[in-house]
């Protein structure tokens, strides 16, 4: 089993699994791609089979390859946390696999009901044992009732406040993450065709690559991410022009899986929301030195 | 005066660079055997946003080199080149880097090389003589790099006409010009020619995919990993990390290897009077004169050396110019010794990652001081025009000899 962390807080990378035009798993690019993060001293764990899209459109199978690609590639001390949607077929069994295949943690995603939630909270607690159960967006009540739940990802800074755990990341859905230099926040957890923006900087270097990699899944809404991370970088110098080419030649080169677009990861931001995130996790010291 | 004593160092520790100028012409040596001495592990912050650590030490470098779990290949150099992508199979880690490195090995074995061995000394001959009459030759330019460069690049199957370019453009990449003076600007005009190749070596592939011939690209658009084709991204980093691997080396290692001819005239007569001595010269060179000061890693796992704390994310230079003159590992480590043995240098590297051509690398050197040496045997070098270049692999910019004609 990959590392626990003692205490959730910093910067986590919800790796969006690369797959080619096809929508064949890329395996060897999942492995390129996470060493890269984990090389990456403010990164502190990752996050496979997300909320980008594996989680719910791909096979029990596929799902347990990308998870074993994952821990195979990953440095001894470097969590791999395996998502789990609520009200997926047979949990246990997928559950199981997960921790089987050598994560950290189970990070259950909210599903369609509260019963769904519950269910897999409960399950995730009954098999995890010493491994963590993590929530992503699942309700408070849920969580209090399950117990022992390591940490909390929220969509929404509103949700901060929440006290169901110890600890509480927000994901980059709003990008309205001057929330954590205020306090509250731990960290946050990003999908990695995302980092490029978020930490335009410091990461910038290590991600871009990622994201000419990151065939993601999600093929009708990376239009005007395209675009704004085109404009971005043609704003500023040559290699940034350079990065440009290479994300109009390589980012997203959209798989014909457009099925497995349910929660995009990839939203279209703004110069502002850049620069808040850029503040927000400068402040919380989660890349210290960022400029 | 003791060592503790010392006021300052040659070269500050902090300002260390592999690429400095200041370290050229042999001033290297004094330098890393002094920081070997004081501090055999330390910081700089000549590159990288943080600074890097440098490993001195021989048995450091040798566990480091053994230990890819805790120490990443990627990126490969200090400062990183400049890609976009990982240097192909000489920055994977394992899982990963061995089924990518066997994928070339049937076409780098000893054997398979072994078997070019008329062909090279075909090529090595071919440009040889036609400067042999002339009693004069700049040899870098007229010979050191052509040779490598048509062997390699006969292997990728690219358009005579397109070398020059390929050639300029991996130079940028090898040996960053500007670097001292502007950083920034060196990395984007790095980066530049790294777009600039993988646009040309993308068409190339594209080409192939449609009229496949004997290449190495076509072979590899026909490889499979564990019943998975390779992608055209990894078919393309083979392409980037080979080329200049095969040819930048080879011809720096042989400008080295005839600089040492040139100004050791008693290891000449040896050696041309015995060509048996040709490989263990050609090893003596690479330890003596360590044409690559060292390659990186990247920290993967948190641990200590030598008291210095190295945190994940840190990036390590492993000077194997200071391992190659360790006088815990070789015996008068500051004597060229023709007959030093054994001679466990590490100026192919060592472990998983050791260089992938070190049978092409050493069969055409050895080919290239043979053929030379039979016909000119004895020579002089004007050695106002001999200036080194710092880079990933140190170059020798001009070599100009002068020798007797039979006229």
């Amino acid at each position: 089993m990959s590392d626990t962390p003692a205490a959730f807080h910093g910067l986590y990378v919800d790796l969006v699994a690369p797959c080619d035009s096809n929508g064949r798993f890329l395996s060897r690019e999942l492995h390129v791609h996470l060493r890269r993060m984990a090389r990456v001293k403010e990164i502190r764990g990752v996050v496979v089979n997300g909320p980008a899209g594996e989680a719910s459109a791909l096979d029990h199978e596929l799902r347990t390859k990308i998870l074993q690609t994952a821990v195979s590639a990953s440095p001894s001390g470097f969590p791999v946390f395996a998502a789990v949607p609520a009200g997926i077929p047979d949990i246990d069994r997928e559950i199981s696999a997960g921790l089987d295949a050598g994560a950290s943690g189970i990070i259950v995603l909210s599903g369609q009901t509260r019963e769904d939630e519950a269910r897999a909270m409960v399950a995730a607690k009954r098999a995890a044992g010493d491994a963590s159960v993590i929530a992503w967006n699942i309700s408070p009540d849920v969580i209090s009732e399950a117990g022992g739940v390591r940490a909390l990802i929220v969509d929404s800074p509103k949700e901060i406040t929440s006290t169901v755990t110890s600890s509480v990341m927000l994901t980059d859905r709003s990008f309205d993450l001057d929330a954590m230099a205020n306090g509250g926040a731990a960290g946050a957890v990003l999908a990695s065709a995302n980092i490029a923006e978020a930490v335009w900087g410091r990461v910038f270097r290590f991600a871009i690559a990622s994201v000419t990699e990151a065939r993601t899944l999600h093929s009708e809404r990376v239009g005007p991410l395209q675009q704004t991370l085109a404009e971005l970088a043609m704003q500023t110098d040559q290699q940034d022009r350079t990065v440009a080419a290479a994300i109009k030649h390589g980012l997203f080169t959209i798989t014909q899986n457009t099925s497995a677009a349910t929660l995009p990861p990839v939203l279209d931001i703004g110069e502002e929301a850049r620069q808040a995130v850029s503040r927000a996790l400068t402040a919380g010291r989660l890349m210290p030195g960022m400029s | 005066m003791s060592k503790e004593d010392k006021p300052t160092f040659q070269v500050s520790p902090e300002s260390f660079s592999p690429m400095d100028p200041q370290l050229t012409n042999g001033r290297w040596v004094d330098v890393v055997n002094e920081l070997r001495d004081r501090c055999p592990v330390f910081h700089s912050s000549a590159h990288e946003e943080d600074g890097f650590y440098v490993l001195t030490k021989y048995e450091d470098l040798r566990h480091a080199h053994l230990h890819p779990e805790i120490y990443s290949s990627c990126p490969i150099t200090i400062p990183p080149a400049g890609l976009t992508r990982p240097w192909g199979v000489i920055e994977a880690d394992p899982p990963l880097h061995k089924p990518l490195r066997a994928l070339l090995n049937p076409q780098m074995s000893k054997k398979t090389i072994a078997a070019q061995e008329e062909h090279y000394r075909e090529i090595a001959i071919s440009l040889i003589e036609p400067v042999v009459p002339r009693g004069e030759a700049e040899l870098v330019a007229q010979v050191f790099k052509k040779f490598p460069l048509q062997i390699i690049l006969e292997l990728f199957g690219t358009p005579e006409e397109d070398n020059p370019r390929l050639v300029q453009l991996f130079h940028i990449l090898a040996h960053r010009p500007g670097e001292k003076e502007d950083p920034a600007r060196a990395q984007r005009i790095a980066a530049a020619a790294a777009q600039e190749l993988y646009q040309y070596f993308t068409q190339m592939l594209e080409k192939r995919r449609k009229e496949p011939g004997d290449d190495l690209i076509s072979i590899l658009c026909e490889a499979e990993i564990e019943g998975e084709p390779l992608t055209d991204y990894e078919i393309v980093d083979y392409a980037m990390i080979m080329v200049p691997a095969g040819f930048e080396t080879t011809a720096y290692g042989l400008s080295h290897a005839f600089r040492t001819l040139a100004r050791m005239p008693e290891v000449r007569r040896e050696v041309a009077g015995d060509f048996s001595l040709v490989p263990a010269f050609i090893e003596e060179v690479l330890r003596f004169e360590s044409p690559s000061k060292g390659l990186a890693r990247t920290v993967m796992v948190d641990h200590e050396v030598r008291g210095s704390k190295l945190k994940r994310g840190d990036r390590v230079l492993l000077l194997w110019a200071s391992g190659n003159r360790d006088p815990e590992q070789f015996d008068h480590p500051d004597r060229f010794d023709l007959h030093r043995k054994p001679n466990n240098h590490l100026s192919f590297g060592i472990g998983a990652h050791r260089c992938m051509g070190i049978h092409m690398a050493r069969l055409s050197m050895r080919v290239m001081i043979e053929e030379w040496l039979r016909r000119v045997p004895d020579f002089d070098v004007d050695w106002d025009a001999v200036q080194e270049i710092p880079g990933f692999t140190w170059a020798i910019s001009a070599l100009p000899a002068r020798w007797d004609t039979e006229e």
